[in-house]
């Protein structure tokens, strides 16, 4: 049966491999494109990966960035062409945008062992409770139920928990900023925060 | 059903959000197969916005990425950068069991490549709890037979179709081919029938779905009235028909809707009673229709042949009776050899 969504490990490993490394470049690009107020970065991504979740195959692709890029350009075009306060020459403007992507650039994927060591500092990075939880779940592979007999907590939120320190990573991940300091990092989340909450406001005027 | 979506709407979730809620659902799939109950919610779930879809989709990809600390080892210790009270204790209650502890990963490492098995079969939402039936029907053949939910199906020429009907859901997946439903009404959900990215839904109604190679998809609606979705969420369209309309959906993901008669919608389903009927139809597309019911090929080279147009019922899986007729009312010379039929001038 014709599925809607690929979420299989096949798919989730391509994605990290060929997709993730280059979020940051995205966010980098996005930035320099002129996305429409209503629109945000993030919601694009999500879309952009939500696109390339209900693929049906991706063997086919021979260079992923450009085609990351590609997608979210798209979106981003369908948005302003749906939008009502877009003018014309705005659409006119964005569809001039080439896409960036083709020249192999300066993103030479990190080798196993630097990415293996970003991981080790992402995940010593994490709060002390969250980084036992993480530990037992990624290296000892223990399940919920497990983690939280040994650290006193239920299931459900050891679940909590762990979610927590995966957004954490995905944000991590997607903006390149492992190697960052915790306190730009909070920084970061927290313009983004803000960044939020001024959207809403106008949108609510 | 998910419509649109508006960017425009107020108080929409936020994207950091939905990523919490992406990265739990991952970390409870990662970590055992959904019930039936959860399996709807996480379902339920992602239709409610196309962003949650993408959100999904990188928890996962982000997880299978973290997933690869295990290589980091057992005696694995971060550096934290930071000292607290007490952390040595818990961490002693973690590690500090070395028998239980090879125990428990022994028994994981079972489980964990088992959970690998199955992710190697594509974990392709939406999965369904009812059986799927298939149904078949070879080149030249037609079918009809009654669905456990009253519906009726007739399958065309070369078809299959997947059918699952359960509590919740009356569900037929078109294949290849060509089928003709009629819905029994009075069930509390439609009858769904799907191709590729399309979708039919009817509560009380009769159409007819199909699915060539290298030919548009075709919903014909006869009786009652259809609500047709193509495309994912946001880019899904939702069109509603009623009787006697027609769509053509080409590969570019458009729609092409369109009234027609009754007269002309019954022509084109003559193949229930094994006929092909034709009216002003251009010589190719007839043949091009017999390709469909026997391997028997009409072959017409003169480009003129080929636009010369034909009316009449003509028995579906006889190529040579239709031939002969064509060449007696055209004046058309009609060869027989092992590569099929020829008419020519």
């Amino acid at each position: 049966m014709p599925g809607r969504y690929d979420f299989s490990n096949d798919r989730a490993l391509w994605l990290s491999r060929n997709i993730l490394p280059h979020e940051p470049a995205l966010r980098a690009q996005l930035a320099r494109w002129r996305v429409p107020d209503d629109l945000e970065a993030d919601d694009v991504i999500q879309e952009t990966y939500a696109k390339l979740a209900t693929l049906t195959g991706v063997e086919e692709i021979r260079n992923p960035k450009a085609y990351f890029f590609q997608t979210a350009r798209s979106i981003i075009l369908m948005h302003v062409r749906r939008s009502r306060v877009v003018s014309i020459q705005a659409v006119e403007q964005i569809e001039r945008l080439a896409v960036a992507s083709d020249s192999p650039g300066p993103d030479v994927q990190a080798s196993d062992r630097q990415q293996l060591h970003l991981l080790a500092t992402m995940i010593g990075q994490l709060p002390s409770t969250s980084r036992k939880a993480m530990i037992m779940r990624l290296v000892h592979e223990l399940s919920h139920r497990e983690i939280g007999d040994r650290l006193g907590m239920t299931p459900n939120a050891v679940q909590k928990c762990l979610a927590k320190s995966l957004s954490t990573f995905v944000r991590q991940l997607g903006r390149g900023g492992i190697g960052s300091s915790e306190a730009s990092r909070d920084q970061i989340a927290g313009d983004d925060q803000l960044r939020h909450a001024e959207k809403r406001e106008q949108l609510r005027h | 059903m998910q419509g649109t979506i508006n960017f425009a709407m107020p108080r929409r979730e936020s994207s950091s959000d939905i990523d919490e809620a992406a990265a739990k659902w991952a970390l409870r799939i990662d970590e055992a197969a959904l019930g039936a109950g959860e399996q709807r919610e996480f379902e339920r779930w992602l239709e409610g916005d196309v962003r949650r879809v993408g959100a999904f989709a990188r928890a996962q990809a982000v997880l299978v990425h973290v997933k690869r600390a295990k290589a980091l080892g057992p005696a694995f210790e971060p550096e934290t950068g930071e000292s607290e009270p007490g952390d040595g204790d818990s961490r002693e209650s973690v590690d500090g069991e070395p028998e239980p502890a090879v125990f428990t990963r022994r028994r994981l490492i079972a489980g964990a490549s088992a959970m690998a098995a199955a992710g190697a079969i594509a974990f392709v939402i939406p999965t369904r709890q009812a059986a799927a039936h298939v149904y078949r029907t070879r080149r030249g053949e037609t079918r009809s037979f009654t669905l456990e939910d009253g519906s009726t199906v007739s399958m065309n020429t070369d078809s299959e179709i997947a059918v699952r009907i359960g509590e919740s859901e009356r569900r037929a997946t078109l294949v290849r081919g060509e089928a003709l439903f009629t819905v029994a009404g009075g069930a509390k959900d439609p009858f769904v029938v799907e191709t590729d990215d399309v979708s039919v839904r009817a509560r009380n109604a009769t159409f007819a779905l199909c699915r060539l190679d290298d030919r548009p998809f075709e919903l014909k609606v006869c009786e009652g009235s259809v609500e047709l979705q193509r495309g994912p969420f946001i880019w899904r369209r939702t069109r509603l028909l009623g009787a006697n309309t027609e769509a053509i959906l080409a590969a570019d993901g458009s729609i092409l809707e369109r009234n027609v008669t009754p007269e002309r919608l019954e022509r084109g389903l003559a193949w229930q009673e094994g006929m092909l009927s034709f009216e002003d139809t251009p010589l190719s597309e007839a043949a091009r229709e017999f390709a469909r019911y026997s391997d028997r090929r009409i072959l017409i080279r003169d480009p003129a042949v080929r636009s010369e147009t034909i009316t009449g019922r003509y028995a579906a899986t006889n190529p040579e009776g239709f031939a002969r007729a064509a060449a007696l009312s055209l004046d058309l010379h009609m060869q027989t050899g092992p590569s099929g039929i020829m008419l020519s001038r």
